[in-house]
């Protein structure tokens, strides 16, 4: 017998992040360019006391709206804070007020979708008609007037952007779930004796939260694009704060009178961020539907 | 007490279809099972067979009649009163691919029933884990994966290990091969035989496949349009079939034996519909010998041929059941 060669299994593609990512690059290119975004904006966010060159609240009194130069590369605003500083260390409060107000919404979403797709019924009927109401206002009308009744503070927008956009998840959730309700496991979980809670939060949930997931990201979108509405009609975020949507609201007033980088810079960073997120959502709803998937490959 | 395990009687079934119209699934069905017996309810598709396991299993509440397992009529409990008795009668579905929650491994679904009823252990529950899994003939290589990297015959094993892991006393075996390939099916034959006399297991086999009811059961009942119209010892049944719709269903089964003399009686048109019930028999729509009478009276079960034999035809009475 002769030897016969084998292929060279060292040669084969090595299984690296590199090779990951260019692979689910070829399937959503949306998604990693949207990812790639969020993630320089969230490295931005961590690193920012280390990199920028100003404190973002220290006034410089002798030279308030001083156009870009290699000193204030953004400039610096009516206050004479550097606008560059301030940009940067915007990040941490548009990741800190997306972050939990998603993480709100998911937690008081997802467990109604699960219970109401699953029981059906008066629950159901209540908390679609709920959740119906709620969407008849527009949002960004509906939040001002609760932050500005309930409070301005960080919290208090966290704590309204996410039970507003709850509905959100509820009804991904109680979608998926009524396509599941009859499916032969849920049965099967039923015969083996599961509790409902755990039908729901192990069974369903399993299963159930594909949607949810994929809408993580266009909600952050929302939720710092919100925030930063909320800011600049001067509801919840104080001035001195460096936060996109006031510092855009100073640059209005200025705009006017030629000063455009008080404006300009915050309002590039948010577009781009909003952008990544929503690029990054779009492309894992992509990746996450099976139907658009099994098309794809 | 009584010596049955499982007492069925005057249960019914009915669906609410579509612009409101009852579909009368399962009629007045009685029957009873005993502790360690194999027991096949045999029928045409849409003759209520499965309505019936999902009955007794209350994963359905029956319109009317009482389910007596254990001296305990769990027709009428409410879900939670079900739950502890879930532990004694188990159920496998017909479809493999669907009766196991796609994200959880294999070594987790047959752990679950152990973790509801059972141990609180977690080491005894592995270790029944692996015990159920060689019980089942699954490898235990496989007690790592998620169900979709596992075959149609394997993900059966599972579903049957799942179903035998809290030493239920009933099982309902809804189909349990007719959805797998044929070398599969008989493999999945021999571990139920095989469990019955290991476990003492009483089974409810549910199976339109005449040749695997023959191989497996006591005892058969035979349906028609949510009805039994014959039940008797399997043997019995098979030799000497009394009612006319079983006469001709065996005669439609081809047997082993190619040199066998086939003495065929076709039945022509369908299952009447579940939702506008004939007034008399059920079956004297397509039955060859009905005669005016039983369009118009309907027969209830009397003893026929061998004993513990029983049909559902007027024509038992003058002896002309004979097709």
């Amino acid at each position: 017998m002769t030897a016969v060669s084998l292929p060279d299994i060292a040669a084969a593609p090595r299984f690296s992040l590199w090779n990951r990512l260019k692979g689910l690059s070829h399937r959503s290119a949306t998604a990693v360019i949207g990812g790639i975004i969020v993630a320089i904006f969230g490295l931005l966010s961590i690193v920012a006391p280390w990199i920028v060159p100003y404190d973002p609240i220290l006034p410089f009194t002798d030279k308030l709206l001083a156009p870009p130069s290699a000193e204030h590369w953004f400039g610096t605003d009516g206050n004479g804070m550097d606008v560059f500083s301030r940009v940067i260390y915007a990040t941490r409060y548009a990741f800190g007020i997306a972050i939990p107000a998603v993480l709100l919404s998911l937690a008081i979403g997802v467990p109604i979708g699960l219970w109401t797709g699953y029981r059906g019924g008066w629950a159901d009927e209540v908390t679609l008609r709920f959740s119906d109401a709620l969407r008849v206002f527009p949002l960004i009308i509906l939040s001002l007037a609760v932050v500005a009744a309930a409070g301005q503070s960080l919290i208090n927008v966290v704590l309204v952007i996410g039970i507003l956009d709850a509905p959100v998840f509820v009804r991904v959730v109680r979608a998926e779930v009524l396509q599941l309700r009859n499916s032969t496991f849920v049965e099967a979980a039923v015969a083996t004796g599961n509790p409902v809670r755990r039908i729901l939060f192990v069974h369903l949930m399993l299963n159930a939260t594909k949607g949810a997931m994929a809408q993580v990201a266009v909600r952050a979108a929302w939720a710092v694009r919100i925030t930063a509405t909320l800011a600049f009609f001067g509801v919840g975020i104080e001035v001195p704060t460096p936060e996109w949507g006031s510092m855009i609201r100073q640059g209005a007033e200025f705009m006017a009178t030629g000063q455009w980088w008080v404006g300009i810079f915050p309002g590039i960073a948010l577009i781009v961020m909003v952008l990544g997120l929503n690029m990054l959502g779009d492309g894992l709803q992509d990746l996450l539907d099976p139907r658009r998937r099994a098309s794809a490959r | 007490m009584s010596t049955d395990l499982l007492a069925v009687t005057h249960l019914s079934k009915t669906f609410r279809g579509p612009g409101g119209v009852a579909i009368h699934a399962v009629n007045d069905v009685s029957f009873a099972i005993r502790p360690g017996e194999i027991v096949a309810l045999v029928g045409e598709s849409g003759s209520g067979k499965s309505t019936i396991g999902r009955a007794i299993t209350r994963l359905i509440r029956p319109s009317a009649g009482q389910v007596v397992f254990r001296d305990r009529d769990i027709a009428a409990l409410a879900e939670d009163e079900c739950r502890p008795l879930r532990k004694d009668l188990q159920i496998v579905f017909q479809d493999p691919w669907g009766a196991l929650n796609p994200r959880l491994r294999v070594r987790t679904l047959i752990e679950e029933p152990l973790k509801l009823h059972g141990t609180a252990d977690a080491r005894a529950r592995t270790a029944r884990v692996e015990a159920l899994a060689d019980r089942v003939r699954l490898s235990r290589e496989l007690l790592g994966r998620y169900p979709n990297e596992l075959s149609g015959g394997q993900l059966q094993r599972v579903c049957i290990a799942r179903a035998i892991a809290t030493d239920p006393a009933l099982v309902v075996l809804d189909e349990p091969t007719s959805s797998l390939d044929l070398s599969v099916r008989a493999g999945i034959l021999r571990l139920l035989n095989t469990l019955r006399r290991e476990t003492g297991a009483a089974m409810l086999f549910i199976s339109h496949d005449l040749g695997t009811v023959r191989l497996i059961s006591d005892r058969i009942l035979v349906l028609y349009l949510g009805g039994v119209v014959e039940e008797g010892a399997t043997r019995d049944v098979f030799e000497r079939p009394q009612h006319p719709y079983t006469q001709a269903l065996l005669s439609a089964h081809l047997p082993p034996d190619p040199k066998a003399k086939l003495a065929r009686h076709l039945l022509d048109g369908e299952i009447p519909s579940a939702i506008h019930l004939p007034p008399g028999c059920a079956f004297a729509s397509r039955c060859p010998i009905a005669t005016e009478r039983c369009r118009h009276e309907r027969p209830v079960l009397m003893a026929a041929g061998a004993a513990d034999q029983r049909a559902a035809c007027l024509l038992v009475a003058e002896g002309k059941n004979r097709i």
